[in-house]
This record gives C-alpha cells, structure tokens and sequence, in this order.
C-alpha cells in the first residue's frame, strides 16, 4: 500500500498511511468504495477516487462525525421508502446545478415580478 | 449544459469551459501523476503542471474578517482543522498572498478598502466567499449601510454558505479552490 508524498487530493498522504499502518482497524466500505477506519479513538475515512469530503454517503457521515456508535456496516440504517440515493457535489462536472441565469446556462432570467424600472429624476 | 462561449475580463474567450471536466476518470490526468510519482519517483511534466501543482499547493491567504464568519476562518488554521496541511497559510500582506477570504459582513464603508486590497494582490488571485453575508447580503441584504454581496465589489471564484459556515465548509471551499484551479490549469483567467 502507497501513499502520496507530493499530492493531497486523492489515496492518503503520508501521515494517514502511517497511521492506518499503526491503529487502522477497517470497519466498512461504502459503495463508491471508499474505505472507512477506526482506531485510537478516531475515525478516518480514506477515498477510493479524489479526497472530496462530499462522497461520504449521509449514514457512515453519521458514524464518522460520532453521531451513531455503529457503523452502518455493522447496524445498518433503516431505509424509509421517500428516501433518494445519496450523490456528491457535483460542482465543475456536467452534472453541476445551474440557475436559468448563470453564465453557463445561456445569461438569460425569466422575467420576475420583483424586476422594475428605476426612476430617474426629472421624468 | 449550453455551447455559450464564456468570455474573460478582457474580452477575448475563455479557451476551454471551466465546468468542464472528465467525470469517469475524475481528473485522470493527476491520477496518473500520482502513479508516475509513486512509481518512477520523478516526474516528466509540462510547465503549465507544474505550475499547477505549485499554485494549489501554496494558497496563501489574505484574511478579510469582517464578522463572526472571521472566528470559524481562524479555527480552520486552527490544530484540529489546520489549513495548512493543504499549503493554505495566513498571510497579513495582500501582496504575497493569492487568495483572499472575505469572511463576514461587508458593509458599503468597508468595500473601497476590500476593493483595495484586492487590486494590491498579484495575479493570479483568487477570492473566496465566506458565510451568507458576503454571499449574498445575508441578514443584512435589506440594510441601508450593507453590500449585497462581495462579489458586487471583486469577482469571487468560491462561495461557502452557512452563517457562519464551520470551519470544516471553509476547509471544503479550500479544497474546492484547488480543485477549480486544477480543472482550469491554464495561465489565463
């Protein structure tokens, strides 16, 4: 197992390799593969692509931030039937949200009831 | 997503849209740079690379509390979050820092001297939005003395919601700073 001495923004730097070397008990993987760690009275997750904190589904957010004890791999979470799959940010993909007016959706608002004319003196 | 062609501050087209990116390789490019690196243990590379790397991984930044927003941005450099693990360092001077993080309320007063100190920073230069206030106004959008937002005054690259945000979402907004400025990766802004 390697880790990354020059780049941070993806598989662990050194600092983390040693550490999950050292305490690192793994506890689960979720289904984007990302792997999750006990050990020493903390919890660490290491990322199977880019270290994007947003690709941490909400359940094992819950075990990471020690909201629940058990892991979901553990005790899993009840799965209530209005519930959408999780999805990560999807900021600088193709998939990224954009209002009608942003740049990269054309420039161009619908007309809104808030819009006016502003009054210039002497009309 | 539509073909618009995005244009720079000074007019001439921007070369590649910076929303675009390699969704199934996510960034694939740094992924080989990593294997590259862990494998050879040197590296061939392009200048524009290199500059890259380097840029993301020395954000110096220029601190602009203005309000409680200013609490959460110190406790970011703080040990439990510590910025600087990512190169994101303190930097009192505007003109050896490159990014700028306007934390909290920017009242009409305070914007000539943001304004300023955004014109002294050397490019490339980047902003980052901290908390609603200086997103959008926040609270304080309907007040006779407050800016509706920073990015009214400098043109802002990240915004981070929340009022304030914690200390983890200024950290994401760093980390979502690099990871614009990887996708952009050219010398032109």
């Amino acid at each position: 197992m390697g880790f990354n001495l020059f780049t941070w923004w993806s598989g662990k730097t050194f600092g983390t390799w040693l550490q999950t070397l050292r305490t690192g008990q793994e506890v689960g993987r979720d289904g984007d593969g990302n792997i999750y760690y006990e050990g020493g009275g903390k919890r660490w997750v290491i990322y199977a692509t880019d270290n994007d904190s947003s690709r941490v589904p909400p359940e094992w957010h819950l075990w990471l931030h020690k909201t629940r004890a058990e892991a979901p791999s553990q005790v899993p979470l009840p799965v209530k039937a209005w519930e959408k799959p999780w999805r990560p940010n999807p900021t600088g993909s193709a998939a990224a949200e954009l209002p009608p007016g942003a740049l990269s959706a054309g420039k161009a608002r619908a007309a809104s009831p808030a819009d006016y004319n502003a009054w210039t003196p002497g009309s | 997503m539509s073909s618009t062609t995005l244009i720079n501050p000074d007019g001439t087209a921007l070369s590649r849209d910076p929303l675009s990116r390699d969704l199934a390789g996510q960034d694939q490019f740094f992924a080989d740079v990593n294997s590259e690196l862990s494998n050879k243990g040197f590296l061939v590379t392009s200048l524009e690379d290199l500059a890259t790397w380097a840029r993301t991984g020395s954000l110096w930044w220029m601190t602009f509390g203005l309000a409680c927003c200013a609490v959460e941005m110190m406790h970011a450099s703080m040990p439990d979050w510590d910025m600087e693990r990512f190169g994101a360092a303190p930097r009192a001077s505007p003109r050896q820092s490159d990014v700028m993080i306007v934390a909290g309320t920017l009242c009409n007063k305070m914007a000539p001297a943001l304004r300023r100190v955004y014109d002294q920073m050397p490019e490339p230069r980047y902003v980052i939005s901290m908390g609603s206030c200086a997103n959008g106004g926040g609270y304080y959008h309907y007040s006779y003395s407050v800016v509706r937002g920073c990015d009214r005054i400098v043109p802002v690259d990240i915004y981070v919601p929340g009022c304030p945000p914690t200390a983890e979402a200024l950290l994401y907004g760093i980390m979502a700073l690099q990871r614009k400025i990887r996708r952009q990766g050219t010398f032109e802004r």
